[in-house]
C-alpha cells in the first residue's frame, strides 16, 4: 500500500492501478458491519435488491410481504455509526393478498421510474416521485424475474422471465409485448441484457438451459451454451445444456465480455460470450438450494474482479477469473436471496428470507470504528453513560475462577 | 499472550474435562470440574479457541443430554471471555440451530425429550440476557436475536418459549373449554329453573307428611290435652279392662311417661344408655301386674321426641318396639292385663326403676291411683335402637305418599342437586344460585335422614306380596358411587338375575343389618312374637323381627319337601335341569320365573320332537306343480329332504342369551419384576397356566399346585445350563490347545495349537476388546438407542420376521396360483406358462 502511495506520488504507476488495488483490498476484507444498518422496513424475506446507477444512492428492495422499500444508503451525516434510513415504501399489492416481489429494477437513467414484478403475474412500473402505479402488464405465470438493458439507447425493452417458457419482451414506450422467443423448455428463471451489446439476451431456465439472443434476429436464438463446448458426444440434438440443474442466476461482467451463471448443480460456470465456450473455471462446489432466481453480484472497478453469490445463508466472495475462494460472509440466519455491491464504497448489501438487509463493510474501516469508539467511551466516561459498552467487549473473569 | 502455542497436556486435560463434564447427564455442572474448565481457558484464548471447538464438536452431539451440558460450559465461557463470544457469535447460525431448534423441519432436537425441551427453554432464555448484556457489541448476536423474536416467534417477554402455533392451538383449546362449560351451566340453569319447583313441591310434601306423622315435640307439649286425650282415647280397651275410673288411669299414665321421660333423659346425659337402677324393692314381689300402656304410637311418639329433646335424635332415638314396650310391673295386685308377659323379665336388658318423690306427693300418688301400696316396683323397659312407625290404616295414605317423596328425593331429585351443583361450581355459577342449591341440598338430604331414622323408606317391588303386606321399613345403603354389593331388590335394576329367594336373606348386606338388629337384640321376645304370629288374626300389625323370622321360617318350609315354597324351589331347578336338546331352556326359565312358574317354549322343532330328538326330520317342501286345484297328480312327488337340510336342522345357531358374568379374581403369579400378573382370565391365563388360588405374595395356596410350578421353573432352569453348556463344548475334544502343545513338543510338528488357543481364548473373552475403538459407554447419559419395548415394536418384530413374511407371501402365490390354473388350466396358451 505505502509502495503503491509512492509510486503514484512519484507518477510511475497510473491512478487507475492504485484504485483497483485499495477497492481489492477493501472488497477482499469485507465483515458484517457493527456501526452501519439498514432500517428495518420488511415483514417478510427480501427476494431482490437494486442500487440505483444514476446516483448510487438509492437502495431499493421488494419483500415476500409484497413490500417494496428505497432506502438511502449515502452517507449523510458523516458519522461513523448510522443507520441508513428508509425514504420511502409501497404495496406492491392493492387489497389483502400479499404476492411475493420477487424481482426489483432501477430505471437505468435516473431514479424516477422503477419496475417490480412478483407473484401477482404482473410487471409493474411505478413512478418514484409520485409512488404511483404507471403501467402494469399482466402474464400467465409468475414473473420470476425481468431485466431491463442498462446501456440501451435503440430500444426500451424489459425482458421478462414469467412461468412460461418462452420469454416475452415488453416495450414500455407502446405499453405492449412486442416479442416472444422460444426457445425453451420449461420456465425460464433468470433474464439478463448484455452489459455491452444491447440487443443480447441471456436466459436461463429449469430446463438447465443458458441462451443467448439477438433480439434482432427474428428466428431463433444465437447461441445455447454447452457446459462441455461440444466435447461430449450426446445423442440428442438439446443436449447443450449449461448446468446440470436449474440456471437460476445469470450475470453478464461489466465489459460484457464473460456471462457468469449459477445452478442448482451447486456450479458456477464463466462462459465467453462471444464464443460461447465455458472458460472452465473451477469455483468449487457452492451450495444452492433456491428454486427461484437468485441475484449476484460482481465488482469490477478492483483488479481481481470479485464475484459475490449467495448460498443458503451465507455469501461466497470469488476471484472472478481464477475462481479463488476469497471468503465466506455470514451473518443470515436463513436463505440468502440477493446481494448488490456499492460500486463507490464498496459495501455490500444482502438481503435474505430472515427478513434482513445487511450490510458488510470492509474491515479496514473498522479500525476507524474502534478509535472512535475510544473517544467516543473517553466522552463517556466523562459522561457516566457508556461504560456498558466497553463492558461488554471485555472479559470477566471472575476471581473465584483462579483456584 | 504468553505462549502463543499450545501446551499439548493442558489440551489434553482440555478435551478430557469437556468429554467428563458434558457426558454426565445430569441437568447441572460439576462444580468443581468446571472450576477446573475454566481456569485452563483463562490462562489464554488460544485454549478459549480449543474449548470453543471441543464444545461444538460435542454440541452436534446426537444426544440432547450431552447437548444440554455442552451448553451450559458454553453458556460459562460466553459470560466470561470475549474470545469466545467473538467465535460463537461468528458461527451463531449453528448453534442456534443445534440449541434452539431453529431449523426444525431438517435438525430437530435429539431425544430425550426432557433434555431437548429443557436445552431450548435454556437457550431462549440464554439468548435473550446475552442479548440485554452484549447485544449492543456484537452484531450478529442482535441479529440472532431479532431473528429468533421476528421470524421464529419466540415470546421473550414470555419465559416460556412457545410458537405461535403452538399459542394458537392452545388459546382454541381454552375457548372451547370454555364454550363447552357455558353450555352445561346453560344446560344446567334451564333445568333447574324447571326442575326446582318440582323438587321443593316433593320437599314440602315429605315435610309436612313426616309433621304429620311425627308431631313437633314443641305441639305435642303445648298441646298437652291433645295428648292425654289421645291416650285415653286409645287406652279406653284397657282401662275398660282394668275397671277402674279412667281419669286416674290418664294421669297415671301421664306420671308413668314423665318418669320415662327424666329417665331416658339422664340416661342421655350420662352419654350411654346403660340405666340407671334405682330400685325400691318390695320383698315379697312374687306376682306382678302388669299395667301395659298398649298404645304403641303413643309410646313411640313420647320416646322419640325425648331423644328429640335431647339433640341427639339419630344417634341415641331411643326404640321403642312394640313387643317391648315399657312394661310396668306392679306388685302386690292382682294381674289386669290378660297377656302374660313374664319371660320378659329374664332378658330385659335395660330396667328403669322408678320412681323417688316426695313422701307427700307419693302419697297423694297412691291416693289418687286407688293404690293399696307404695311399695311398686316399676320395671320399665326402653329399647333404645330407634324409632319405628308402624303403619295403620289411619296413617297408610301419607305413609305412602312419604315413601313416594323420600324416593323421588333419594333417587332422582339428590343426585340432580348434587350434579347441579358440581355443574355450578365448576362453571362460576353465581353465589346466590349455588347458596340456594345447598340449601335445598340440606333441605332434602334432612328429609332423607329423616325417612331412613323413622325407617320410611321406599321398597322396591321385587320382595313381591308379602313386603306388600308388611310395614316393615328397611334401611337402604346411601348409593353413592360404586356399589360392591347389590341389594338384592336393586339387582333388578342394575340388570342382574335376582338371587333365589331362599338364598335372599343372608346374602345381602342391607338385608342383614336391618335383619341382624332386629334378631339380635329381640332374641328375647322371640317366643312372645312367636305366639303373636299364631295369632295373627287379631294382631293386624307383624313386627319387624316376625319379618325376620318369616324368612327363616320361610327358609325352614323351603326345606321342608311338602311346603308350597320348597315346590316352587324345585320346580325352578327342574327346569334348568330339565331335558334339553337345545340351549334354548334358558330363556323358558326366565320367563316361566317372570310369568309365575311355568315352563314355556315357543313352538319350533324342538317342542315338536320333543321326547324324541333323534327322529328329527327337515321340514318337507311339497312342490305344487300342477297349478290346480283338484287335478292333482296320481303320485306326489315326496322329495327326500336332502343331506345338506338335514344337517341345517340339526345344526342350528343358538345364540347364548345369558348374562355376562364378570371375571372377580386375577391370575396373580409370581412376575419376575416383582409384581403378581394383573391378568383377569375366568378358567386359564395365557401365560401362567390355570388359574389358581394364591396368596399375597403369589405363592400358591395348595401345596400341590406349588410342587408342579416348582417342577416346572426346575425344568426351565434345566434347558437354560444344557444350552450353556452345549456352548461351551463347541470346540471338539481334539483340539485341546494344551493336548496338542504336549503332542507339538513331543512330535515337533506344528499341529495349530497356537491357533486353536486363540479360538478358545475367543469364546471365553466378550469379543468387544478385540477392536480398540470400541465406543466408551457413558453411565450418566440417557440410553436413548434403547429399543423400546412397546407393542408395536413386538408386533413388528412378528410381523416383518423374515421367515414370517416368506411364509405369507408364499401362501399368496399359491392361492395366485391356484386360481389362474383354476381359470386358465384349460387354455393351451396358459398351460406351459405357469
Amino acid at each position: 500500500m505505502l509502495r503503491l502511495l509512492s509510486e503514484r506520488e512519484s507518477g510511475i504507476l497510473s491512478p487507475l492501478i492504485l484504485r483497483r488495488a485499495e477497492t481489492a483490498r477493501r472488497n477482499f476484507s469485507l465483515e458484517l458491519s457493527k456501526y452501519k444498518d439498514v432500517e428495518v422496513s420488511h415483514k417478510g424475506g427480501v427476494n431482490s435488491l437494486d442500487i440505483d446507477v444514476a446516483e448510487n444512492r438509492y437502495l431499493l428492495s421488494g419483500c415476500s410481504d409484497s413490500t417494496i422499500a428505497i432506502h438511502d444508503v449515502l452517507s449523510k451525516t458523516g458519522e461513523v455509526k448510522e443507520t441508513f434510513s428508509q425514504v420511502c415504501s409501497v404495496s406492491h399489492n392493492r387489497g389483502s393478498q400479499k404476492h411475493s416481489v420477487e424481482t426489483v429494477q432501477w430505471y437505468p437513467m435516473d431514479t424516477g421510474m422503477f419496475t417490480t414484478s412478483g407473484a401477482d403475474f404482473q410487471l409493474k412500473v411505478w413512478d418514484t416521485n409520485r409512488l404511483k402505479l404507471a403501467d402494469k402488464y399482466t402474464f400467465s405465470g409468475l414473473v420470476y424475474s425481468h431485466h431491463m438493458s442498462l446501456i440501451a439507447r435503440k430500444h426500451c425493452l424489459i425482458a421478462v422471465g414469467a412461468g412460461r417458457s418462452t420469454v416475452k419482451l415488453v416495450d414500455i414506450k407502446s405499453g405492449s409485448a412486442s416479442h416472444q422467443l422460444k426457445g425453451h423448455d420449461a420456465p425460464v428463471y433468470s433474464v439478463r441484457w448484455s452489459s455491452k451489446d444491447e440487443f443480447l439476451l441471456a436466459t436461463g431456465g429449469t430446463d438447465r438451459k443458458v441462451i443467448l439472443w439477438d433480439i434482432r434476429k427474428a428466428k431463433g436464438h444465437l447461441m445455447a451454451l454447452d457446459q462441455h463446448n461440444g466435447e461430449q458426444a450426446t445423442n440428442t440434438k438439446d443436449a447443450k445444456v449449461a448446468h446440470d440443474g436449474t440456471v437460476n442466476s445469470i450475470h453478464f461482467t461489466p465489459d460484457g465480455l464473460h456471462l457468469v451463471t449459477y445452478g442448482t448443480d451447486n456450479q458456477i460456470r464463466l462462459w465467453n460470450t462471444t464464443t460461447g465456450k465455458n472458460i472452465m473455471v473451477n469455483y468449487g462446489m457452492v451450495t444452492n438450494t433456491v428454486k427461484k432466481a437468485v441475484q449476484s453480484s460482481i465488482y469490477s472497478a478492483s483488479s481481481p474482479q470479485v464475484l459475490f453469490v449467495p448460498s443458503d445463508s451465507n455469501i461466497q466472495v470469488f476471484d472472478l477469473f481464477k475462481g479463488i475462494h476469497l471468503a465466506t460472509l455470514s451473518g443470515h440466519y436463513n436463505i440468502v436471496n440477493c446481494c448488490v455491491s456499492h460500486l463507490d464504497s464498496q459495501y455490500l448489501f444482502s438481503g435474505g428470507s430472515d427478513r434482513n438487509i445487511l450490510v458488510w463493510v470492509p474491515s479496514t474501516e473498522t479500525e476507524d470504528y474502534e478509535d472512535h469508539l475510544r473517544t467516543d467511551s473517553k466522552d463517556c466516561v466523562v459522561e457516566g453513560r457508556g461504560v456498558k459498552r466497553t463492558i461488554a467487549t471485555a472479559d470477566a473473569w471472575s476471581s473465584d475462577d483462579e483456584t | 499472550m504468553s505462549g502463543e502455542c499450545l501446551d499439548r497436556e493442558l489440551t489434553k486435560q482440555l478435551g478430557s474435562l469437556v468429554e467428563e463434564l458434558t457426558t454426565t447427564g445430569s441437568p447441572s455442572l460439576d462444580a468443581q470440574l468446571m472450576k477446573k474448565f475454566k481456569k485452563i481457558c483463562r490462562t489464554s484464548d488460544l485454549y478459549v479457541e480449543h474449548a470453543f471447538r471441543l464444545l461444538m464438536t460435542q454440541l452436534s452431539e446426537e444426544h440432547a443430554e450431552i447437548r444440554l451440558s455442552t451448553f451450559q460450559m458454553m453458556n460459562e465461557l460466553f459470560d466470561r471471555s470475549h474470545a469466545f463470544r467473538e467465535l460463537l457469535v461468528s458461527d451463531f447460525q449453528h448453534f442456534l440451530e443445534l440449541t434452539a431448534e431453529t431449523d426444525q423441519q431438517h435438525q430437530p432436537l435429539p431425544p430425550p425429550k426432557g433434555a431437548a425441551q429443557k436445552l431450548k427453554s435454556d437457550t431462549l432464555n440464554a439468548v435473550q440476557q446475552w442479548q440485554e448484556k452484549f447485544g449492543e457489541a456484537y452484531k450478529k448476536l442482535a441479529l440472532g436475536y431479532n431473528y429468533l423474536k421476528s421470524c421464529k416467534h419466540v415470546n421473550f417477554s414470555d419465559i416460556r418459549a412457545r410458537s405461535l402455533a403452538e399459542q394458537r392451538r392452545q388459546e382454541q383449546q381454552e375457548l372451547r373449554k370454555q364454550k363447552a362449560l357455558a353450555a352445561k351451566l346453560d344446560k344446567a340453569r334451564k333445568e333447574i329453573a324447571e326442575l326446582q319447583k318440582e323438587i321443593t313441591d316433593t320437599a314440602t310434601e315429605a315435610e309436612s307428611c313426616i309433621g304429620l306423622l311425627l308431631p313437633k315435640p314443641d305441639s305435642l307439649f303445648a298441646d298437652s290435652d291433645f295428648a292425654s286425650g289421645a291416650d285415653t282415647t286409645d287406652n279406653s280397651v284397657n282401662t275398660g279392662s282394668k275397671s277402674q275410673t279412667s281419669s286416674p288411669t290418664s294421669s297415671q299414665q301421664k306420671t308413668c311417661s314423665s318418669t320415662t321421660v327424666s329417665d331416658s333423659q339422664n340416661s342421655c346425659e350420662n352419654g350411654s344408655n346403660t340405666t340407671e337402677q334405682r330400685s325400691v324393692t318390695n320383698s315379697s314381689d312374687e306376682s306382678s301386674k302388669n299395667i301395659t300402656p298398649t298404645n304403641p304410637l303413643d309410646s313411640v311418639d313420647l320416646s322419640l321426641k325425648d331423644g328429640k329433646r335431647n339433640g341427639s335424635a339419630e344417634a341415641d332415638s331411643i326404640k321403642v318396639e312394640q313387643d317391648s314396650v315399657p312394661v310396668i310391673s306392679q306388685t302386690n295386685s292382682d294381674s289386669i292385663s290378660d297377656q302374660d308377659e313374664d319371660d320378659d323379665n329374664d332378658s330385659d336388658e335395660d330396667n328403669f326403676e322408678a320412681v323417688d318423690l316426695d313422701e307427700a306427693e307419693e302419697r297423694g300418688l297412691v291416693r289418687t291411683h286407688g293404690l293399696g301400696n307404695r311399695n311398686y316396683n316399676l320395671q320399665i323397659e326402653i329399647e333404645t335402637e330407634g324409632v319405628r312407625m308402624n303403619e295403620t290404616e289411619d296413617n297408610k295414605d301419607l305413609f305412602h305418599s312419604l315413601k313416594d317423596s323420600s324416593c323421588l328425593i333419594t333417587m332422582r331429585h339428590l343426585p340432580q342437586v348434587v350434579k347441579w351443583l358440581e355443574v355450578l361450581s365448576k362453571t362460576g355459577g353465581s353465589q346466590a344460585e349455588i347458596k340456594s342449591l345447598i340449601d335445598l341440598k340440606v333441605r332434602l338430604e334432612q328429609i332423607r335422614r329423616k325417612c331412613t331414622d323413622l325407617h320410611v323408606v321406599p321398597q322396591a317391588s321385587s320382595q313381591g306380596e308379602q313386603s306388600e303386606s308388611d310395614e316393615e321399613m328397611e334401611e337402604v345403603p346411601e348409593k353413592e358411587g360404586f356399589e360392591p354389593v347389590i341389594p338384592n331388590h336393586l339387582r333388578a335394576e342394575y340388570g342382574l338375575d335376582p338371587i333365589s329367594t331362599s338364598s335372599n336373606k343372608p346374602s345381602t348386606a342391607s338385608n342383614s343389618s336391618a335383619t341382624s338388629k332386629t334378631s339380635s337384640s329381640s332374641s328375647t321376645s322371640k317366643a312372645e312374637t312367636a305366639s303373636k304370629s299364631g295369632t295373627s288374626g287379631s294382631v293386624p300389625k307383624i313386627t319387624a323381627a316376625h319379618w325376620g323370622l318369616m324368612e327363616r321360617n320361610k327358609s325352614a318350609l323351603v326345606e321342608d319337601p311338602t311346603s308350597r315354597a320348597a315346590n316352587i324351589v324345585k320346580l325352578g331347578l327342574e327346569e334348568e335341569a330339565g331335558p334339553s336338546t337345545s340351549n334354548d331352556n334358558k330363556p323358558a326359565t326366565v320367563t316361566s320365573e317372570t310369568d309365575g312358574g311355568v315352563p314355556t317354549l315357543s313352538f319350533g322343532l324342538d317342542l315338536a320332537y320333543w321326547g324324541t330328538p333323534d327322529k328329527m326330520e327337515a321340514p318337507a317342501v311339497v312342490k305344487n306343480d300342477s297349478l290346480h286345484r283338484f287335478w292333482v297328480p296320481a303320485q306326489v312327488e315326496n322329495e327326500k329332504p336332502s343331506q345338506n337340510e338335514m344337517a341345517a336342522v340339526l345344526n342350528r345357531t343358538f345364540h347364548y342369551t345369558g348374562q355376562f358374568v364378570p371375571v372377580k379374581w386375577k391370575c396373580r403369579a409370581p412376575l419376575p419384576s416383582g409384581k403378581l400378573c394383573e391378568r383377569m382370565d375366568r378358567v386359564k391365563c395365557p401365560f401362567h397356566g390355570k388359574i389358581i388360588a394364591r396368596d399375597e405374595d403369589g405363592i400358591p395356596a395348595n401345596p400341590e399346585d406349588m410342587k408342579k410350578e416348582l417342577a416346572e421353573t426346575s425344568v426351565k432352569i434345566e434347558a437354560e445350563s444344557t444350552s450353556t453348556s452345549e456352548e461351551k463344548t463347541e470346540v471338539p475334544p481334539w483340539l485341546d490347545a494344551d493336548l496338542q502343545a504336549q503332542i507339538e513338543a513331543a512330535t515337533g510338528h506344528d499341529l495349530g495349537s497356537a491357533r486353536s488357543r486363540k479360538l478358545a481364548d475367543k469364546g471365553k473373552e466378550p469379543k468387544g476388546k478385540g477392536k480398540g475403538k470400541g465406543k466408551k459407554k457413558y453411565d450418566g447419559l440417557t440410553n436413548i438407542n434403547a429399543t423400546k419395548c412397546t407393542s408395536r415394536s413386538r408386533l413388528e418384530a412378528k410381523v416383518f420376521n423374515k421367515g414370517a413374511i416368506k411364509r405369507v407371501a408364499s401362501a399368496l402365490d399359491a392361492a395366485d396360483y391356484k386360481r389362474v390354473r383354476d381359470k386358465f388350466g384349460n387354455q393351451f396358451n396358459y398351460t406351459h406358462s405357469n
